[in-house]
């Protein structure tokens, strides 16, 4: 076998089935590789060099059985998980074990990877540049093959937005979709667990095996979700056509701010979704200017609470060690509660969340999938935004729509802009990832980005490994 | 007059900060606020009705029966302070 670590989750699960090498080989592969890489690109904030299944990267807000859980917060510094999240559970009945807990933006607050209490991550493709964020060690770890998939969080982008900077699939499910029991919660009208892989075909097994209730957590769709085999499984001879399948485009999302690389990319990939045989439909979301000022409202809103549970008595050191992003959300949620501002600054976003969810309502009238760019950029210099919160934010424009609407989406590589990874979004109905994930795919079969990896100079890790 | 106090917001979230923190936040949060006033400001939305969960689930319950729960010393694993199996806290009444 010449590079176990190159392969997909599919491809390893075969293989593991044909016997080509064992769990034990596999997982010395993924730890040797790891051991070398991570001192690069800090993906990992904790190693565990006793996985024997199939090697998963588990973000580190998601609690699994006595390994450490950080939070990227130096507040959670020495905390050791005492249960497994029900996505845990679910994985390992389908012979899945943990080789890490992946970097993070502390709490899961924001959109580069640099709120880490930790250090950053660095992208795979360029270690001077950001890999975004919340999910910022799941998106590398997969982009560096460091781990046959990895799990994520998504609350305004925090998985889409990582994989299209680092040229992998992320996958955020509808709101409900899977159990949040045992993940960090940050905004719990928002978050959404969901995976980062290699395929949309691996995409589709993970969200098998994680989705579905488990009675801890009552927001929780009760019925689980059938999701489809693969349409390019080789072995059933079939093929996925896009045919009759509605398009649109919002014009919201391609205006001011958006890259001109990053825009034609997206562009390419949509007129390659028509030539599949899909026909394209024009589209309105005129509330999407109000996305981000919504969103960080309701959001901090809702971290101000959930964060109101750090008070260094059953676990957790002391407030003070909150960085910097928690501090300004928490500050801003609790302004935005606080008498005399609720109804002007956490009502009024609540209403305003209501026209952006018509908004989708009024669109999917019209198609059965939504395509746009994920990021209005690709990945940029570490330390470019990160003393300018505002201007942080607002690269978060094309993600957040969607978890105020509860919608599902998805990021699939769609080429490269200055040579770093773009990501086409593709936004389904509420419940509807099976659709989503049929366009993905087909795209990604037809189009192969998926096999493009960065090229890691191991040479220069002896000296930066330190 | 600032819309935003931070050392009022700050003590109200029990978040100590240094005086340095107060000014970079009041500054930084400042900015922001008067970008998010653009919902004030543009949106007219009097007539529709809030939502704050998009989950289609009602009324959901949990079922009513007993489940395994962590052990006392499990629980308290992650406890700084804690004496003869119970988490030490800051006194209700007492200053200490």
């Amino acid at each position: 076998m010449n590079d176990i670590t190159s392969l997909t989750l599919t491809e390893t699960i075969d293989s593991l089935k044909d016997k080509k090498f064992s769990k034990n080989e596999l997982n010395a592969a993924y730890l040797k590789r790891a051991e070398k890489l991570n001192p690069k690109l800090n993906a990992y904030l904790f190693v565990n060099k006793n996985s024997d299944s199939i090697p998963a990267a588990i973000k580190d807000l998601i609690s699994v059985k006595g390994l450490p859980m950080t939070c990227g917060s130096k507040i959670l510094e020495g905390y050791v998980a005492p249960y497994n999240a029900t996505v845990i559970n679910k994985l390992i009945e389908n012979n899945v074990s943990f080789i890490g807990k992946t970097n993070l933006d502390e709490f899961a607050m924001g959109s580069s990877g640099e709120n880490s209490a930790y250090g950053p991550t660095k992208n795979p493709w360029d270690t001077t540049k950001v890999t975004g964020g919340s999910s910022s060690g799941s998106a590398a770890a997969v982009a560096a093959d460091l781990c046959a998939f990895a799990l994520g969080t998504d609350t305004g982008g925090s998985i889409r937005q990582p994989a299209s900077l680092c040229g992998v699939v992320g996958l955020k499910p509808s709101y409900g979709r899977v159990s949040r029991y045992g993940a960090q919660a940050m905004a719990s009208s928002l978050d959404q667990i969901g995976p980062v892989t290699k395929t949309v075909a691996d995409a589709r097994l993970v969200l098998d095996w994680i989705s579905g209730s488990d009675g801890h957590d009552s927001n929780c769709i009760e019925q689980k979700l059938t999701v489809n085999s693969s349409p390019f499984d080789k072995s059933q001879g079939k093929q996925l056509t896009v045919k009759n399948l509605k398009i649109g485009i919002p014009k919201e999302y391609f205006g001011k701010g958006l890259d001109v690389g990053v825009d034609k990319a997206v562009k390419t990939a949509i007129k390659k979704l028509e030539e599949l045989g899909a026909k394209t439909v024009e589209v309105s979301l005129p509330h999407t200017q109000f996305g981000v000022a919504t969103y960080y409202l309701v959001m901090s809103s809702e971290v101000s609470s959930n964060l109101g549970r750090y008070d260094g008595i059953r676990f957790g050191k002391s407030r003070d060690l909150f960085g910097a992003e928690a501090k300004r959300r928490i500050m801003l949620g609790t302004f935005a509660l606080s008498t005399g501002y609720f109804d002007d600054y956490f009502i009024k976003a609540a209403k305003i969340r209501t026209l952006i969810t018509q908004d989708f309502e009024k669109a999917f009238v019209e198609c059965d999938v939504i395509a746009s760019p994920v990021s209005p950029t690709v990945a940029w210099n570490l330390g470019e935004k990160i003393n300018d919160p505002l201007k942080m934010y607002l690269s978060d424009v094309y993600t957040i729509p969607a978890p105020l609407a509860g919608i599902p989406g998805i990021s699939v590589p769609c080429g490269f802009s200055d040579g770093l990874p773009v990501g086409l979004q593709l936004l389904g109905k509420y419940a509807d990832e099976n659709t989503l994930l049929d366009v993905a795919e087909a795209y990604e079969q037809a189009t192969e980005w998926y096999k493009k990896r960065p090229e890691i100079d191991s040479e220069s890790l002896r000296f930066h490994s330190g | 007059m600032p819309k935003i106090d931070v050392r009022r917001v700050a003590k109200l979230a029990n978040l100590p900060l240094s005086p340095a923190e107060e000014k970079l936040y009041q500054k930084q949060l400042e900015d922001i606020l008067s970008y998010v006033d653009q919902i004030e400001d543009k949106v007219k939305a009097a007539d529709i009705e809030p939502t704050f969960n998009v989950s289609p689930s009602v009324n959901v319950q949990a079922k009513d029966q007993e489940i395994k729960s962590l052990s006392q010393q499990e629980a308290l694993r992650n406890a700084k302070n804690k004496k003869d199996g119970f988490f030490v806290t800051k006194g209700v009444f007492a200053e200490e």
